[in-house]
């Protein structure tokens, strides 16, 4: 028996209160008497006393049966409905990607899931018939209302993550309709709590049981990789994040023949990003690994299950790739290779190499030339340059005559070639009067004319300085920011020969934007497939630079206002995957053991016991009756 | 001083006496003819009044005898002639503890009772004694008033005791009455709620010559005390405790106690030549006087 008013049950807390009040009673008062020699004769009949006791006792205990039964009739006792009256449950269990994350059991939610619906089924077929709906981008009716558990449970079994994320409010939706037709009494929801935004909750009511399997231990993962090679040495600089609480971890990397390159333990802060740092001796490119380690074994899965690895990602270390970069000049300048030596990220310096004008063109290929004072007979070939104050045929580029006392006009700020010069401490004496046609944009306005020009002309691209450089004056010296314009002059005109890898970028599951391996250049942000939360699209869209993947270094940095990001790559190096995580704090979630967590009784089918309570308020009068006839009457005297 | 006691100076308002004065006045009518206001006593005195003829026995005062009927009988016989003297009417009020009790207080009802007895008796001229039987000694006392003007000395002496404390009925009594014998009336007013003596009391006063009225005054509350649960019982007039948990069940037992007790009492009274008068103090003190002078014949 249950009661539909489970709460007037309290009241039973009072019953103390009834020996009280006649232990209460119980204190003997003060009576005057006229005399005693008869009371003495009445009272000395011992029996008298004890039978006296035994009726108080009997008393108490019926006023406790009295008022016990009126408190139970007033809760008023339900009963299970037979027949017709029989529960209805829908249970709806969450299937979308976020289930495919790992628990540190090293099983999928999904599959924890799955495991509490089972343990349900059998109080919820006792119940009544159960449905069974699975819940992603789409709500999917699995089984109709039925008995059989065996059906559920083959049903259950058979469900895998989809690659789509949750949309509660097309589950919503979905209830609301079968509820029309089904009119079921309970409705249980079964979810990961991935639920996105999570101030998209309004559906939740519509469930009586929300049961969210969550395994709330600290998500780390692995969010991006920063490779950079110099020689045979590499770093990596690896971005890990822990999401709820921070955690200690171990990050190992790995040759693909499991030889350890490096590894280190630290502790990752919570719901941010840690950058750790790790170096070794390359004697060759190749696909290395990087791992996270957990204080407890936790297996790794498939591959093929994305979230799955958030703990693992794979590195191409690339081959030494700095730019090769030709000084053609007059003179080999001193401070000329300082500057290039600063530059040893950029530039292979041991492969940089010093020509003269007068052939140049003969000294091989490299990524950059820099022209200092050259005046070239022929149009330039192939390639990027640097030109100071340097000319050739074609250049789209007008030259007038040497100007002195130059002052600066105008500068194109946005740009990124410009972005190392600081024009307060430029000083220029002289320079020639430039100025730019078509193929050619000016960066930078003096009084000269174009002082600084970027253009191109055939498949020749440069960045042209228009000062007027003599052999004591040298252009590099007026430049101290000249290793940032020769590295920013690379950066924009160097295509570097990497392979490019497609890129899929999905926002909690669902796919942003894809770009194919064949083509190259700057990645940008194709068609979206499918809408993304507008929450993340502003984000994405806001980029101030688009994606640039290269590979097969670095896989992809995202910038932190994109949110919290897994990286990694695959073992196919074709295949390289962003998921963009929903930041999911713990608090979020209500663990529920399986086991113990309550099935909540169907009300619905819950019909009043009428003849239960009648049933207690009638032994409440009977019990009313008898101590009244039998425990209060009087004697006449 | 109990509520009852304080009740007492209603005895000496006039209102009362009033009421004294047509209760006196009813009983005259009532009894018109049959007296004549004064208790006739049989004794042998020296009267005028010849009465009767009793056989000479040794010891007879010769004066008294017939010699009429002797000269024609060869007989002696005495002249028997009836004395005419003030009645008496002694009032014995009982003021122990026990009669500070009841719903209608018994000791207020009591000393009313005896100051209408009083108040009749000095109208009839008769010399009313009036003793307390309990109480202080000094309220032990016996005071004497005759005439209706000593009315008020009655009234005061019973308005100024209270009901306390215990005694010995029998040594209050032979205290009170003395132990001259003598005629009159002795109305003893009282619950006879004590163990020592009621009977032996008023044997005693039998044995004085005393026309001898049990005046039994009793509350509804000595047969069903408002009583119950749990309760320390407080005796009244020794100040003992007793404890005891009282039911509706003992509570019966204990009214047919106090049954069978008053029925004791009842049939002492009448196997030893006592009128008894079982009277109940939510009785009308007028229909109380009128059924114990009239209907028990007290003033017969």
């Amino acid at each position: 028996m249950t009661f539909r008013s489970p709460e007037i049950l309290h009241a039973l807390w009072a019953l103390p209160l009834i020996p009280l009040f006649y232990l209460v009673r119980r204190r003997a008062r003060a009576a005057d008497v006229p005399h005693l020699f008869l009371w003495a004769k009445v009272l000395a009949r011992g029996h008298r006393e004890k039978r006296s006791r035994l009726k108080e006792i009997l008393a108490i205990l019926l006023n406790i049966v009295v008022a016990t039964s009126i408190i139970a009739a007033a809760a008023d006792p339900v009963r299970k409905a037979i027949g017709e009256g029989r529960g209805r449950t829908l249970l709806i269990v969450q299937n979308s990607l976020s289930t495919a994350a790992r628990t540190p059991r090293g099983q999928t939610r999904l599959f924890e899931m799955v495991r509490a619906a089972e343990a349900r089924l059998p109080s919820l077929i006792d119940d009544g018939q159960t449905a069974l709906f699975s819940a992603s981008a789409e709500t999917v009716s699995l089984v109709a209302p039925t008995f059989d558990t065996a059906l559920l449970r083959g049903a259950l079994e058979k469900m895998t993550p989809t690659l789509s994320p949750l949309d509660l409010e097309a589950l919503a939706s979905a209830v609301k309709k079968s509820t029309e037709r089904e009119d079921w009494t309970r409705i249980v929801f079964l979810t990961d709590g991935t639920i996105d935004p999570a101030a998209k909750t309004d559906g939740l009511e519509l469930f009586s049981d929300v049961i969210v399997m969550n395994d709330a231990s600290s998500n780390v993962g692995i969010m991006s990789i920063d490779v950079s090679v110099r020689g045979t040495r590499a770093v990596l600089e690896v971005g890990v994040a822990a999401f709820g609480k921070s955690a200690a971890r171990k990050i190992v990397w790995k040759t693909a023949d499991e030889r350890v390159l490096a590894d280190r333990t630290f502790e990752c802060a919570a719901d941010g990003e840690t950058v750790v740092e790790l170096s070794a001796t390359i004697d060759r490119p190749g696909l290395t690994t990087v791992d996270l380690e957990f204080p407890e074994d936790r297996p790794h899965s498939s591959l093929d299950d994305v979230f799955a690895t958030d703990d693992r990602a794979w590195v191409e270390i690339p081959a030494d790739e700095r730019a090769r970069v030709l000084l053609v000049a007059a003179r080999a300048d001193e401070a000329t290779k300082a500057c290039l030596a600063a530059l040893d990220d950029a530039i292979d310096l041991d492969a940089a190499g010093f020509a003269d004008p007068r052939n140049w063109r003969n000294a091989g290929t490299y990524d950059l030339y820099i022209l200092e004072n050259v005046e070239e007979g022929e149009p330039l070939p192939p390639g990027v340059y640097l030109l100071l104050n340097s000319y050739a045929p074609k250049l789209p580029l007008d030259r007038g005559d040497i100007v002195e006392g130059v002052e600066i006009v105008d500068q194109a700020a946005g740009d990124v070639v410009l972005r190392g010069v600081d024009l307060r401490n430029l000083t220029v004496k002289k320079a020639a009067s430039v100025k730019t046609t078509a193929g050619a944009v000016t960066l930078v306005a003096a009084s000269s004319g174009a002082l600084f020009s970027r253009g191109e002309v055939g498949d020749a691209k440069f960045v042209h300085v228009a000062f007027d450089a003599g052999r004591d004056n040298s252009s590099l010296k007026l430049l101290p920011a000249f290793p940032l314009l020769v590295k920013d002059t690379l950066d924009q005109l160097w295509s570097r020969p990497r392979r490019l890898f497609p890129a899929t970028v999905k926002s909690g599951g669902t796919l942003v934007a894809r770009r194919p391996a064949e083509t190259s250049g700057p990645w940008s942000l194709g068609k979206l497939k499918t809408p993304i939360d507008p929450a993340t699209a502003s984000e994405i869209v806001g980029w101030p630079t688009p994606l640039a993947i290269e590979g097969p270094g670095p896989i992809l940095r995202i910038p932190r206002m994109l949110g919290p990001a897994l990286v990694f790559g695959g073992k196919d190096p074709e295949a390289v995957g962003v998921a963009l995580l929903d930041r999911r704090k713990s608090d979020v979630s209500r663990r529920i053991d399986p086991k113990k967590a309550p099935v909540t009784p169907s009300v619905g089918r819950l019909e009043r016991d009428e003849s239960t309570a009648v049933l207690f308020v009638a032994a409440a009068l009977a019990v009313l009756l008898f101590e009244w006839g039998f425990l209060l009457r009087r004697g006449s005297p | 001083m109990t509520d009852a006691n304080k009740e007492s100076a209603t005895l000496l308002d006039g209102e009362f006496l009033r009421r004294l004065e047509r209760l006196e006045l009813r009983i005259r009518t009532m009894t018109a003819g049959e007296m004549r206001g004064d208790v006739v006593t049989r004794r042998r005195g020296q009267s005028s009044l010849f009465r009767d003829h009793s056989r000479y026995t040794q010891g007879d005062d010769l004066r008294f005898v017939d010699w009429n009927v002797y000269s024609r009988s060869g007989e002696l016989f005495v002249k028997l002639f009836d004395a005419e003297e003030s009645p008496r009417l002694l009032l014995l009020v009982d003021s122990t503890g026990s009669m500070d009790f009841g719903r209608s207080n018994k000791f207020l009802f009591a000393r009313r009772l005896a100051a209408a007895l009083g108040f009749i008796g000095l109208s009839r001229t008769a010399v009313v004694d009036l003793a307390m039987l309990g109480g202080s000694t000094e309220g032990r006392a016996r005071s004497s008033h005759f005439g209706r003007r000593r009315i008020h000395g009655l009234m005061q002496r019973l308005n100024d005791v209270a009901a306390s404390g215990d005694v010995d009925f029998f040594e209050a009594i032979r205290a009170s009455a003395g132990k001259k014998k003598g005629r009159g009336v002795a109305v003893v007013i009282s619950d006879f709620f004590t163990e020592s003596g009621y009977a032996r009391g008023l044997s005693y006063l039998v044995h004085l010559g005393f026309k001898v009225v049990a005046a039994h005054v009793l509350d509804v509350e000595d047969f069903r005390p408002r009583l119950t649960g749990p309760l320390e019982l407080i005796d009244l007039e020794t100040k003992k405790r007793l404890r005891g948990t009282l039911d509706p069940e003992l509570l019966s037992l204990f009214a047919d106690e106090v049954g069978a007790w008053t029925g004791a009492v009842e049939h002492f009274c009448l196997a030893n030549e006592v009128t008894y008068c079982r009277i109940d103090t939510g009785e009308s003190l007028d229909e109380t006087v009128v059924r114990l002078l009239v209907e028990k014949g007290v003033l017969r």
